[in-house]
């Protein structure tokens, strides 16, 4: 109870997504009614190529810290809790809690990823896992952080329109196995930044021959819209894992 | 965007007033100006034996420009910044997918009249086509090396859609094209975009000819510059471009700028591919490196993030690369060129200035989004931005690239060209001085001695002739040493070329066999070690540190050879003039400072091929000892070739710095040389007339002649010291500006 207490203070800090029209929340499904195993999303790409503010768009909410300067330090694992969480994995995979701004002073403990619990709708089906981004030059975090793709149901890797498909992530991908590419998602980012009504046409004519066929399909997103087609994806994703 | 930012319409809208970017090269403008001019008068003043030297230094005066190249990840902005820079928006073809394919010079240089060809298109050679289309080039060929027989799938796919498309664009005859080169008068964006932009995928049969494929280079020629100091800017194609023939062939194009700019993009600043290559260039190129972050309108929380952003790349550059002080820019090119246009008049100024509602950009962007693509027939319509601007607060950051730039010039090979020319005259003049000034004093003795009696001037006639022989011994002896100097200095040479061969050569082989062991140990204790890499940058500056050391020892010797030749040209000096102090041949001649070429070390060799390849070749060769021993010959073949160019390096070096040598105290001898030779002849004349032959006609012809000579003389002293005074404060001025952007 005493957490909860603690929690608090960082709690406060989550607040909806300005303009976010959530396709989910109006219809909340009775708790008594048997779900579907929601579906895990790892979400994966370089660094500052959008992957928090994705999760955070997927989830109607600022549930995460999302920012140009610190970057995401550690996989975080969002799923549905009837109250808000904050847990940190250590050692011997236990659990201790933690505030956002704890997490970038000197911590006592080795984390190994971070846990969200919230209770918001759209993670009834969904389980959202942010990873830290690709490219930063340590490759052991960077290889840890592929392995995590292994066991989810899809992937979304992003990749930032202003700056989209270089060689080092079409490596990085194509380093990845088959099998997980096959669930792949290629997301393309920051579409709001793009500068000019073509230049999203130009962009998506070229992606569509010389990366989205190294994906099952490939969407668009911005901070303050998701393409219609991820839902649908993840929705189509949802059944495949779960059947 | 910054629309988040609360208030930032309250921002004051005034733009910082818009000046033009600072005039890039003007300190050593005005040097190489003063030069030019020196050089002819010095001409002027002196023999032909100069002729030879004057017109070296003219030559390199004229042509010599400061190469500054544009190097980033693609998408970067770097042709934005380049028209930023050149203050002509709109000129190079820009596009929201990667769109320079070829490395393309633009040549800045004032002039009254426009150039002959404002832009030349050099295709590939038959033989590079083949190369590159057929054998995927220096990829292909490391890729074979390391695991022979694979030719990576998506190499061969990219090589096939090269080929198909370069046949779709130019007709199935295309390879007659090839080994062309395509002038132009004028440049226009639509000739430009046919050579250099990769245009796009499907829509070009039966439009206009696209080259692209097949060009290999393209300089373009500008007669008004932008700029102070003659400057050619070198667009690039962006590395981490996964197109892989593209990224090779720029690689290999970049031959030794002046200056790089590094251009990087503030929303993924500084990945791990950028600090590779700004290690490398480090390595290679110290102190004249400057960061641009550029796209820095982009951050969508301007106002909070730019000082962080910034902050952020200054500490993680300090940390990852601790020994140097790469000057940091942060800007927007893109706004930058919105400025020019607005500025130009073609854009209403307040679509620069005035800031969109908070509330609505969102919303309208996100309607945006919502439409479905429509088709890509409005694409270049203009270079008009369809976005609102509220970005008017920040600096687009030109006038401090530019500055920066200038700074760096200021201590580059150019600043140290300029300098060596500046002494290289002065050293011409004064030997003339000393010359002009000893026939002064014997026409001076002469004209004395004749008033005085006839015996005396049979006396000083004969002794003049005494010193002039005396001259003549130390001449011969003086060219007889020049001889034995020479094969000295190239048996200095010859020497740190074994040192370098062998030395080098253990250096690598060390190396080769440690990283084996190291590889093979890790194999027995741990079976898959699919995340090993192995590191080949110890080893590159390894190699540098004793190359550097090796070359800097015998240049040392050279020095000290250099030393023992000055003693003997100065005792002829004093021979001809003693009481002359002119400060002559002191010091070394070569420039403080200049560095031999390390450029081989940046080649790519077959250990930077990526993680991928590396796993297949693990997975090829299953015997530990098998790999580890593979793995040293391929370090060592890659490694003993670049030792082998590094050699080559080292000879080139103190070779040219030996012919400067001796073009140094040939220049002075020769010009100590006329004047003897001047003085013998008039000398033969006074023995003449003092024997008798001639009348007293002759003789007065000949009084009056010595007469204006040494009037002529006199004169030229003047004009000599003048020169000097001159030489002296560009060589002050030089210097200054050096000094000054050291401490800036």
């Amino acid at each position: 109870m005493t957490e909860t207490a603690d929690l608090a203070p960082s709690l406060g800090k989550i607040r909806p997504a300005a303009g976010f029209a959530s396709d989910y929340g109006e219809t909340p499904a009775p708790a008594a009614v048997v779900r579907p195993k929601p579906v895990r999303v790892v979400v994966i790409g370089e660094f500052n190529s959008g992957k928090t503010t994705l999760v955070n768009a997927l989830l109607g909410a600022a549930v995460l810290p999302a920012s140009f300067t610190t970057h995401t330090a550690y996989p975080t694992v969002v799923r549905f809790a009837a109250r808000p969480s904050l847990r940190a994995e250590i050692a011997q995979r236990r659990r201790v809690p933690f505030a956002w701004d704890e997490l970038d002073g000197a911590s006592t403990h080795q984390i190994r990823r971070l846990h969200v619990g919230m209770p918001l709708d759209p993670l009834r089906t969904l389980r959202a896992v942010d990873t830290p981004g690709l490219g930063l030059g340590d490759e052991s975090l960077d290889a840890r952080t592929l392995r995590s793709c292994r066991s989810a149901d899809v992937v979304i890797w992003c990749t930032p329109a202003m700056q989209a498909w270089k060689a080092s992530e079409q490596r990085a991908w194509l380093a990845l196995p088959q099998a997980a590419r096959r669930r792949g998602l290629l997301a393309v980012t920051f579409m709001d930044q793009l500068r000019g009504a073509s230049d999203a046409s130009r962009l998506l004519a070229r992606l569509s021959t010389d990366a989205a066929p190294l994906f099952k399909r490939m969407v668009t997103a911005s901070a303050h819209a998701v393409d219609p087609d991820l839902r649908a994806a993840l929705a189509a994703g949802a059944t495949e894992a779960g059947g | 965007m910054g629309h988040e930012a609360p208030g930032l319409g309250e921002v004051s809208p005034v733009e910082p007033p818009s000046q033009p970017a600072e005039t890039i090269g003007a300190p050593l403008e005005a040097a190489r100006t003063a030069l030019r001019d020196l050089v002819t008068r010095v001409g002027g003043l002196l023999g032909e034996h100069a002729a030879p030297l004057l017109d070296v230094a003219r030559r390199q005066l004229e042509e010599r420009s400061c190469r500054i190249a544009v190097i980033g990840q693609i998408k970067a902005g770097k042709s934005t910044f380049i028209n930023a820079l050149a203050r002509r928006p709109g000129l190079l073809p820009t596009d929201i997918n990667p769109w320079t394919v070829v490395v393309t010079a633009l040549h800045f240089r004032a002039a009254p009249t426009p150039p002959e060809h404002a832009a030349v298109f050099h295709l590939f050679s038959v033989d590079e086509w083949r190369e590159l289309a057929e054998g995927g080039g220096r990829l292909r060929e490391l890729t074979e090396r390391l695991v022979p027989g694979f030719q990576s799938d998506l190499l061969r796919a990219q090589l096939e859609v090269m080929r198909k498309r370069a046949e779709r664009r130019l007709g199935p005859k295309f390879p007659e094209l090839l080994g062309q080169c395509h002038r132009y008068q004028t440049v226009s964006p639509q000739v430009l975009a046919d050579y250099v932009s990769a245009g796009d995928a499907d829509t070009w049969p039966g439009q206009r000819r696209h080259y692209s494929d097949i060009t290999r280079s393209a300089e373009l020629h500008f007669n008004d510059s932008p700029f102070a100091f003659p400057i050619t800017l070198i667009d690039t194609p962006g590395t981490n471009d996964p197109f892989l023939v593209r990224d090779e062939i720029t690689r290999r194009s970049l031959e030794n700028p002046d200056i790089y700019v590094f251009v990087v993009s503030a929303l993924q600043p500084l990945s791990a591919g950028d600090i590779a290559m700004l290690r490398l260039l480090n390595g290679l190129h110290k102190d004249r490196i400057v960061v641009f972050i550029n796209r820095a309108d982009q951050l969508p929380n301007l106002s909070a993030d730019a000082p962080e952003v910034k902050a952020a790349i200054e500490r993680r550059l300090r940390t990852e690369l601790p020994s140097l002080n790469i000057p940091v820019v942060f800007g927007s090119a893109w706004l930058g060129n919105l400025r020019l246009q607005a500025e130009a008049g073609a854009l209403p100024p307040s679509a620069t200035r005035e800031p969109t509602p908070a509330s609505a950009a969102p919303c309208a962007r996100e309607a945006e989004l919502r439409r479905r693509p429509e088709t890509a027939s409005d694409h270049h319509a203009g270079s008009e931005p369809a976005r609102a601007v509220p970005a008017v607060h920040i600096s687009c950051g030109m006038a401090e690239v530019s500055a920066a730039i200038t700074r760096l010039m200021c201590t580059s090979g150019i600043a140290m060209l300029l300098r060596q020319i500046a002494l290289c005259l002065a050293e011409l003049v004064r030997t003339a001085d000393v010359t002009d000034r000893a026939e002064l004093q014997s026409i001076l003795e002469l004209i004395e001695a004749r008033r005085r009696e006839s015996e005396t001037l049979a006396r000083r006639v004969a002794e003049e002739e005494r010193s002039l022989a005396a001259f003549e011994d130390h001449a011969k002896a003086l060219s007889g040493s020049f001889e034995e100097v020479e094969a000295h200095f190239r048996g200095i040479i010859a020497t740190a070329r074994e040192l370098l061969h062998s030395q080098l050569g253990t250096t690598v082989r060390e190396f080769a066999s440690r990283e084996a062991a190291y590889l093979q140990q890790a194999l027995q204790e741990k079976q898959r070690c699919s995340a090993w890499r192995c590191d080949v940058m110890p080893l590159r500056e390894e190699m540098e540190e004793a190359y550097l050391a090796i070359v800097e020892r015998a240049a040392k010797d050279l020095d000290q050879v250099e030393g023992l030749l000055y003693p003997q040209l100065r005792m002829i000096v004093s021979s001809l003039l003693p009481t002359y102090h002119g400060g002559l041949l002191e010091g070394p001649a070569w420039p403080e400072g200049a560095k031999p070429s390390v450029a081989p070390l940046g080649d790519r060799v077959t250990v930077d091929l990526s993680v991928s390849l590396w796993r297949r070749w693990f997975s090829s060769r299953r015997i530990s000892k098998e790999r580890a021993n593979h793995l040293r010959c391929l370090i060592e073949d890659d490694f003993l070739k670049i030792a082998d160019e590094l050699v080559q390096e080292a000879e080139t070096y103190l070779t040219e710095r030996v012919d400067y040598i001796m073009g140094r105290v040939r220049a002075v001898s020769s010009g100590l040389k006329t004047g003897v030779e001047r003085r013998t002849a008039n000398l033969a004349r006074e023995r003449a007339l003092l024997e008798g032959v001639g009348d007293a006609e002759a003789a007065e012809r000949f009084e009056t002649e010595q007469r204006q000579r040494a009037e002529a003389c006199r004169e030229r002293q003047g004009a000599y010291a003048a020169v000097l005074a001159e030489l002296q404060s560009v060589i002050e001025g030089l210097d200054g500006a050096q000094g000054e952007s050291r401490m800036g």
